[in-house]
């Protein structure tokens, strides 16, 4: 069965792709706000994945206005989501030795890197 | 022709026996001399050969590309002419005969190969000297033989006075090197146009004359003044009076006795010093070019030479030193026959005393030896009973460098004189006063040796044949040589080197009529009783001891004239005078050192600029390696946006 994609019109009446943008880039400097803000590193690694979630949004909105009989940008949010998902089990990894070294996970820590 | 068209193999030879002893032979001294005495007598052979062959006058050349690049061209080859060929046999055979004698003076030594290593590499850059084309490659060779000397005087490198000795003659002759190469790169500017148009050898000697002249003929090379031919012969010339020895760049001589005394034969007696009268015969046409003042110059520095040289050689009491000077003193007359225009002379005068001074320093090393390594003459004294063929041949060298008559040193040195005469009467005066002092110090060194009764505490005895042999075969040359160039013989040998020379012969008068003639007139008794005179003092004062009120001659004159005895003895004090000017030069350096280098460079620019400035570079960027990860990535995103901003408004 085909999936008929203008059913589902009701979410996306009178939305154009200036909109999704906006809501893409609004996600991307909030995710960039906490990154650089944040204190705490699961905070900032949750910005991360609003960051990566930004991207996604535009992937999909640039697809489904473009050309949307190609199911291409889907396809690649579908593997940042996977990516994304390895990346924060890394990070969380990465996150619990830190703790086990420095007792606590805040970034401002985190400054072996000083001259 | 064979011979001469390959006469460069006559210096390959040596270099292939150096190559072969440095490499691969060194451990066996029998294969190591055996090579190296081979290879000089296969040049001797060639030179020979090269000498019965070449007929007439015209030189024949033989050239290979050094260096190319575009226009600019350097040669490399072989010039045989009459010059070239005396030469060629004065250098191998002297260098044959030191090598034999060699393997009898060295043969205790530890460094037995390598000293004949060096002796060929020697031979091999004196010959590539002798057979150059041109002045380039004469300064490639003339380098050469300098480091050789340089290797050879410091052969006994752990003796700190040997150490010294090497370095003053380097740097000596480093002085003199550089007026040279002055010299020779102002000569090939001014004349580099017409080299370059018509493809002759740049500088080369055949034809150095008619392009010079067309220099000078285009205006483009003035013949006095500041830069002018004039002064590039005295710059080229202040190289030859550095290897020549000459005042005031002869200090580096006497120190190189430290030498081996082989060494002291071959290169600081026979050959090496001479290449300075040999670059002067060679460049005699720039020289003698008319209008060019470099004449004189050269003349009295020979003449001053010939004379301050024989006044040091007074008071020497090493065996050595007292031979060195002479040997200076010789070369002063040499140059100074040169500068009177005469080079034919001068390389007569440069054959014969090459025969008559190795004879001498290889008799001199012969009495070293017989005395136990004693070189102070006043330790010596009748030494005629202990080693009889050695005093033999030093009394004919004695009487040669004295100008007995009828010897070799007579013909070419009253030669010398008799030119002076003709050309200039004070130098005549220094040639014919300076015949009596040679006289008169070498006696002085003969009688003091092997005269008298014995003073030293060893057990003086004569040497094996291979020392005696080349002192015999020496003593010939030293005894027949000069009729060569004699009347006896129509002045056979300057004829060869110049068929332009004119003699004073008259027709039909016979040579010993012309000789009972020339002894007539002033510049032949001249210097013939100033023989007398130095002989005769020399006999007096140190066979005779006769005394003047109680006290022997010597103390006598060394207490009324103190002063002239201790300048004597010291040398003048040239030494000491260059140390003062030297230290004044060393002055004037430091002072720059302290107001350049310590405090623009290193304060100023390594401490200031290079230092502080670093440093305050470096504190004010060091802030923003905070290493906070959130500072980079604020850094990382704004450099990024302004990106993304520049390249929108843009």
């Amino acid at each position: 069965m085909q999936l008929d994609i203008s059913n589902f019109s009701f979410f996306t009446d009178g939305l154009t792709l200036n909109h999704y943008l906006t809501l893409s880039s609004l996600l991307f400097s909030i995710g960039l706000y906490g990154i650089i803000t944040r204190n705490n590193a699961f905070r900032v690694l949750m910005s991360i994945e609003v960051m990566l979630n930004a991207i996604n949004i535009n992937f999909v909105a640039f697809a489904h206005f473009i050309d949307p009989l190609v199911v291409q940008g889907q396809a690649f949010s579908l593997f940042i989501m996977a990516i994304a998902a390895a990346e924060a089990a890394i990070g969380l990894a990465l996150l619990l030795l830190i703790y086990r070294n420095r007792v606590n996970i805040r970034m401002d820590s985190f400054n072996t890197l000083k001259w | 022709m064979f011979s001469i068209e390959n006469a460069y193999l006559i210096a390959i030879y040596p270099l292939i026996s150096a190559v072969l002893i440095m490499l691969f032979t060194h451990k066996s001294r029998v294969i190591s001399s055996g090579l190296s005495i081979a290879a000089v007598a296969l040049g001797l052979a060639h030179s020979l050969s090269v000498f019965f062959s070449f007929h007439g006058h015209e030189a024949i050349e033989q050239n290979y590309t050094w260096i190319k690049a575009g226009s600019f061209h350097l040669e490399m080859g072989s010039l045989i002419d009459p010059l070239a060929i005396i030469m060629l046999l004065t250098v191998n055979l002297v260098s044959l005969l030191v090598q034999i004698y060699t393997h009898g003076y060295m043969d205790e030594d530890s460094g037995y190969t390598r000293f004949y290593s060096y002796l060929s590499l020697f031979t091999f850059s004196m010959l590539g000297l002798v057979i150059s084309t041109n002045l380039f490659q004469m300064y490639f060779f003339w380098e050469l033989v300098g480091v050789c000397s340089f290797l050879l005087i410091g052969f006994w490198w752990y003796k700190p006075s040997a150490a010294h000795a090497c370095k003053k003659a380097f740097v000596v002759n480093r002085v003199g090197d550089a007026g040279f190469l002055l010299g020779l790169i102002l000569l090939y500017y001014f004349t580099k146009g017409i080299y370059e148009n018509t493809g002759a050898v740049a500088l080369g000697f055949t034809q150095l004359k008619e392009i010079t002249m067309q220099a000078i003929a285009t205006n483009e090379l003035a013949v006095t003044g500041l830069i002018s031919i004039t002064t590039i012969g005295i710059l080229i010339f202040m190289g030859a009076a550095a290897k020549s020895a000459q005042f005031p760049l002869h200090i580096w001589l006497p120190d190189a006795m430290e030498g081996p005394t082989p060494i002291s034969a071959l290169i600081h007696a026979a050959t090496m010093v001479a290449a300075g009268v040999y670059l002067i015969a060679r460049i005699f046409p720039i020289l003698s070019i008319d209008g060019s003042q470099a004449l004189q110059v050269v003349a009295w520095v020979g003449g001053i030479t010939a004379i301050f040289a024989a006044t040091i050689a007074f008071s020497q009491n090493d065996i050595k030193k007292g031979l060195a000077y002479s040997t200076c003193s010789q070369l002063g007359y040499m140059v100074m026959a040169a500068g009177l225009g005469a080079p034919q002379i001068a390389m007569f005068h440069l054959v014969t005393h090459a025969m008559f001074k190795a004879m001498l320093f290889l008799g001199s090393g012969s009495v070293i030896m017989g005395c136990h390594h004693e070189q102070d003459m006043r330790e010596m004294g009748g030494l005629r009973k202990h080693m009889p063929i050695t005093a033999i041949t030093f009394l004919i060298g004695t009487l040669s460098i004295s100008g007995f008559p009828f010897m070799s040193g007579f013909w070419s040195k009253d030669m010398i004189i008799a030119k002076a005469w003709e050309v200039n009467m004070p130098l005549f005066w220094i040639a014919a006063i300076t015949a009596g002092m040679t006289a008169f110090y070498m006696f002085r060194i003969y009688f003091m040796t092997f005269e008298g009764k014995y003073r030293g505490h060893a057990h003086p005895h004569e040497q094996p044949l291979c020392v005696t042999g080349p002192l015999m075969i020496l003593a010939i040359p030293s005894i027949i040589l000069g009729f060569w160039g004699s009347p006896f013989t129509n002045y056979k040998l300057q004829h060869y080197l110049d068929h332009h020379f004119h003699s004073h012969m008259e027709q039909g008068q016979s040579a010993m009529e012309f000789v009972m003639h020339e002894m007539s007139l002033p510049f032949g008794y001249i210097p013939f009783t100033m023989f007398l005179v130095g002989t005769i003092a020399a006999y007096l004062i140190y066979i005779q001891q006769i005394k003047i009120g109680d006290k022997t001659v010597n103390e006598w004159f060394k207490s009324s004239f103190a002063i002239v005895y201790s300048g004597s003895s010291n040398k003048w004090w040239i030494d000491e005078i260059y140390d003062v000017i030297v230290a004044g030069f060393m002055f004037l350096f430091r002072f720059t050192w302290k107001a350049f280098e310590v405090i623009i460079i290193e304060g100023f620019i390594i401490n200031g600029i290079c230092w502080r400035g670093t440093e305050f570079v470096g504190e004010v960027l060091k802030v923003q390696q905070s290493g906070k990860l959130q500072n980079y990535v604020l850094v990382m995103i704004s450099a990024a946006m302004l990106m993304v901003a520049w390249f929108i408004y843009n």
